[in-house]
């Protein structure tokens, strides 16, 4: 019977429970006046009719088996029967809910951080009606000229926006970046806090209420440095401020501005980012106040061709409004911004590319996360690494059922052959493996509590602070108790059907190897073929990426490692400005150069792997460019004796020295990609080279060639990249500097050092955190090292859960054929024979599952390609290497059944026989 | 759960029922177990009470359709008329039985 009318029964079952009475009552009605009409007395007759009858009880009973009190009944009496039958089988049950708990638990973890960073929406008002102007998936600070797609905006060209696009109810934007300040609150000492810049309207647009006090509003936005307020998140209040009303009012010093704690927002909303936390917010118009020399407010847009992308933009949409008729509508307003905001001076080629830019509008419910599609991508492989582990869990539990099912095999054709239906059999047996399957999904959300965390701290990977909400919401919820339901038919239904397809003659005979044991076994066997396969596509994925990991590791950077250190200083911040800014770097290296413990100390803007990247346009003296890409170079300002700090050989000529200053002609060093790329076998020793952005532009003459050195990545060739001294920049003196500086000893040592003699210039330089070179070529592998982890975590587990497989089934093997063994035995096998018949079977598996897997793994490679690095498709030695793995713990597995077949006892056997 | 086909006997009341209905029209339990009654006498024994899952069972696989209506005695009786459905199920049931007859008394006439 359909669902639909089982409900319906149930509805109306006081009714059809009423018509049946009537309806049988009528009928024995009729049959007693039938009686009394024949002559019976009343009761003679209504006896006789009731004795013709039968159990009228009994026949309504019947005629409701079909409702769904019924129904349910059969299931608690299931379920009951279900959770006697573990409760005597405590280890199967043990063994079996822990196998799935851990598939489950795993997957449950990584769909929690996905339903974290993909699905979950902005804890503000209708997220829904949220778009994005900007990229949500990418953050930082871009300053330049900027080409196709925009990923960030600047604070003119949203004005220009918010001020004629109509298809908004509200606009907004917000810093795409959050940074660790020094702050001073109520007069305290200094401390770190994380504040956000944010435009008046950020708290109205998302709909975000004050918890108390006030937020941001039309008030605080009269002009640039006049609304010193601040608005704290709930949690910075609760943890820094006791939670205490008094907290307004507060005074916050930053940068020698005093600001004025106004309000508290909402609980539980920590802005637009997902994974920042700032502390407080601050209103758009004090960004000059705290990023003095960088007024980012006020840019004349048709001036200057060099933007300061720096925001994010959130928008809502008015009512009736599509995300394509907004698109529309902000694309002819961009288009225009565009064409007004670069001088008419540049090169048409520069202005074709300039205006080659574009908003596209997004939905942003699940608000900003910088590299996002990244993030969601490991988390897809990672799924697919769990999910092979739940697999492979969900084939145990059904071999151990199988096993179990065989065992059960008299039971079943008892209950057979007392009229139980094959289907209510199978229900019975369903029960059972869901019952297995939800315990399994339980102890896995326990697991998941905790996984999740675990996982997402360490998927954290370079980011400094990352907090993810990976809380196990309604949606992980419904998730697990998916994928419980599913494993549990997926593991339930072949044992429930086998198990059920009994020969009564058979199975009630008495004797146990009466039984469908050959097929089962090769059901079993086929199924462990499959999970040696799997094991072997999760290990090689894991040996895959851990490869790629050492790979990257051992990448030669072209200089010592060690013993290096890193900081970076800004001094516009600080109020050096010109020849000030020149001044302050040179006493900062000389300063750093003669503290004891350094051996030598130089700068450069951009670092060594630290994120940061600079481009121009280069014309080169002699080279004609074919491409686009021929037109432009990466650089790097450096300081005085950059490459024999760093320890790299020059090849040609000289380096960079303290004679190159403003006052002397402009030299460059080139690095082997550029002199390869653009002098290509000329010697380039005295040629020029042209810098160019926008109007303006620098000849240099080559002065020298260094060998390559890696200094952004590890992955990519060597970038051509020309070096100037940072006294002769193009753009003046530098007005941030990262230190390089070599130390005789540990680096981490010196950090104090260091620190208090860059302060001791000017208390009030903005310092980036210290760190060694191998730290940040830590961070640089710091994904790739966490998936290699989480990988070979799941590979190991899923090995091991293989290997149990196995095991079990060769056991159970073993055991149903104790009487052939004795018989072998008997007629004279050595116990070797036995052994080894045992492992040949063993071996056999082992190679069909060796070659499912090694076809499995060639496609998984190819999948994950992109996160490979110097492995060919299918690495040899990886598979190999998995192989021989997978090889040893199979044969481990199943030499302890075959030693166990080899001590039968024939006499024993036989007479079992 | 599936057709009964395997099960002989609950098919054979079904048989009984489904063919007293195509000859007596629309009728109520107690008719219907009467008439088989009467035709079949003491031979085939049916126990009345197990007429009425067998109709219930009926009318929810669509074969026959229940119906209030009065009876002759001024009291309300739940009346069974055979559908499309049923009829189609009668004939098979006949032939299905006409087969299983055949086959009987072709092995008992086989000397």
């Amino acid at each position: 019977m359909g669902w639909f009318k089982r409900i319906t029964n149930t509805f109306r079952s006081n009714k059809l429970q009423r018509d049946l009475e009537e309806e049988l009552r009528h009928h024995l009605d009729l049959r007693t006046a039938d009686y009394e009409g024949s002559g019976m007395t009343p009761d003679e007759a209504r006896l006789a009719a009731t004795r013709q009858f039968g159990n009228p009880t009994l026949e309504k009973e019947r005629a409701r088996t079909m409702d769904i009190s019924a129904w349910l009944e059969t299931l608690l009496k299931d379920l009951r029967y279900a959770a006697r039958q573990f409760l005597r089988n405590p280890v199967f049950t043990i063994v079996a809910v822990l196998s799935l708990a851990i598939g489950i638990g795993a997957n449950t973890s990584i769909f929690s951080l996905m339903n974290a960073v993909l699905l979950r929406s902005l804890p503000v008002h209708d997220p829904h009606e949220l778009v994005a102007l900007t990229d949500p998936n990418t953050a930082g600070v871009s300053v330049g000229l900027s080409s196709g797609e925009r990923g960030l905006m600047s604070y003119a060209e949203y004005e220009q926006i918010r001020d004629h696009a109509k298809s908004f109810s509200g606009l907004c934007v917000v810093e795409a970046e959050l940074d660790r300040w020094q702050v001073r609150i109520h007069g305290a000492g200094p401390e770190d806090a994380r504040p956000k810049l944010v435009s008046e309207n950020y708290f109205s647009v998302l709909g975000v209420e004050p918890f108390i006090g006030r937020v941001f509003n039309v008030e605080d936005a009269h002009a640039p440095g006049q609304n010193p307020y601040v608005v704290l998140s709930y949690d910075y209040w609760k943890n820094r401020f006791g939670g205490n009303a008094s907290a307004l009012g507060t005074p916050i010093r930053i940068l020698g501005t005093t600001y004025s704690v106004i309000g508290v927002a909402a609980p539980g909303f920590h802005g637009e980012n997902i994974s920042e936390y700032p502390d407080f917010w601050l209103p758009m118009m004090m960004q000059p106040s705290v990023m003095p020399g960088r007024d980012w407010l006020r840019e004349d847009l048709s001036k200057n061709f060099e933007k300061v992308m720096w925001l994010h933009a959130f928008g809502r949409l008015a009512p009736g409004v599509t995300l394509a008729k907004a698109q529309a509508e902000v694309d002819v307003l961009f288009k225009n911004i565009i064409e007004n905001g670069y001088p008419s001076t540049l090169s048409p080629e520069t202005r074709k590319e300039a205006l080659d830019q574009k908003l596209k509008l997004r939905e942003a419910s699940t608000g900003a996360f910088g590299g996002r599609e990244d993030f969601a991508q490991q988390l897809m492989i990672l799924l697919g690494a769990s999910g092979v582990v739940l697999l492979i869990a969900c084939i145990n539990v059904a071999n151990l059922l199988l096993a179990r099912a065989s065992a059960r095999n008299k039971e079943v054709g008892v209950r057979l052959s007392i009229g139980a239906s094959r289907g209510r059999l199978v229900r019975q047996f369903l029960t059972e493996s869901l019952l297995l399957a939800f315990m399994g999904g339980m102890v896995g959300l326990l697991i998941a509590w905790g996984g999740s965390h675990l996982f997402a701290a360490l998927l954290a990977g370079n980011r400094d602070r990352f907090d993810l909400n990976t809380s196990l919401d309604l949606r992980v919820l419904a998730f697990t108790m998916g994928i419980s339901l599913l494993t549990g038919i997926l593991f339930g239904l072949t044992p429930a059907l086998r198990g059920t397809r009994v020969n009564l003659n058979d199975s009630l005979r008495d004797g146990e190897r009466a039984t469908a044991s050959s097929g089962r076994l090769n059901l079993a066997k086929g199924l462990v073929v499959l999970q040696m396969g799997l094991s072997l596509l999760a290990i090689t994925g894991a040996g895959l990426l851990l490869r790629t990991l050492w790979n990257l590791q051992a990448v030669d950077v072209g200089y010592p490692k060690e013993k290096l250190l890193l900081v970076g200083v800004d001094g516009t911040t600080a109020g050096y400005k010109g020849p000030q800014l020149t001044a302050l770097w040179r006493d900062l290296t000389a300063r750093l150069q003669s503290l004891p413990g350094v051996t030598g100390a130089t700068y450069s803007i951009n670092g060594l792997f630290s994120g940061s990247e600079s481009a121009d346009v280069v014309e080169v003296e002699g080279f004609t460019p074919q491409t686009q890409k021929d037109r432009g170079s990466r650089f790097d300002l450096i300081g005085p004796a950059y490459f024999s700090t760093v320890g790299v050989p020059m090849l040609r000529g000289r380096e960079i020295g303290q004679q190159d200053t403003a006052a002397t002609p402009r030299v460059v060093v080139i690095n082997e990609a550029f002199a390869k790329k653009f002098f290509a076998g000329r010697d380039p020793m005295g040629r020029h080279i042209t810098e160019r952005f926008g109007d303006h532009k620098a000849i240099y003459e080559v002065v020298g060639v260094a060998r390559n050195l890696r200094d952004h990545n590890l992955k990519t060739d060597v970038f051509p990249r020309f070096y100037v001294s940072g006294e002769q920049g193009m753009e003046g003196p530098n007005e941030f500097a990262t230190f390089e500086i070599r130390t005789a000893g540990d680096p981490r040592q010196m950090f104090e050092g260091i620190r208090k003699t860059i302060l001791s210039v000017n208390q009030d330089l903005q310092l980036d955190p210290l760190r060694t070179l191998t730290e940040n070529l830590d961070r640089t592998t710091a994904q790739p090292r966490m998936m290699a982890r989480l990988c070979t975590l799941f590979g190991l587990v899923a090995l091991l859960l293989a290997a149990t497989g196995l095991y079990g089934v060769l056991s159970y093997a073993v055991t149903r054929r104790t009487n052939e063994i004795g018989v072998r035995m008997a007629l004279g096998a050595g116990r070797g024979q036995v052994v080894s018949m045992i492992l040949r079977e063993t071996g056999i598996m082992i190679l069909i599952g060796a070659l499912v897997g090694v076809a499995g793994s060639a496609g998984l490679a190819k999948l994950i390609q992109s996160r490979l690095f110097g492995l060919k498709t299918l690495d040899p030695v990886t598979i190999t290497t998995a192989l021989a793995i997978l090889a040893f713990v199979a044969l481990v597995a199943g030499y302890i059944p075959a030693m166990r077949a080899a001590r039968v006892n024939p006499v024993r056997a036989l007479r079992h026989e | 759960m599936g057709k009964h086909s395997n099960d002989r006997l609950q098919g054979t009341l079904d048989l009984l029922v489904l063919k007293s209905l195509a000859c007596l029209g629309p009728m109520h339990g107690y008719g219907i177990s009467n008439h088989i009654q009467s035709i079949a006498g003491d031979a085939l024994r049916v126990e009345e009470g197990s007429l009425y899952p067998a109709l219930h069972r009926m009318a929810q696989e669509g074969w026959i359709l229940a119906e209030w209506r009065p009876s002759d005695n001024n009291r309300r009786a739940r009346y069974y008329a055979l559908t499309a459905a049923g009829k189609k199920q009668l004939a098979a049931e006949q032939r299905r039985w006409d087969e299983l007859t055949h086959a009987v008394s072709r092995v008992l006439s086989f000397a």
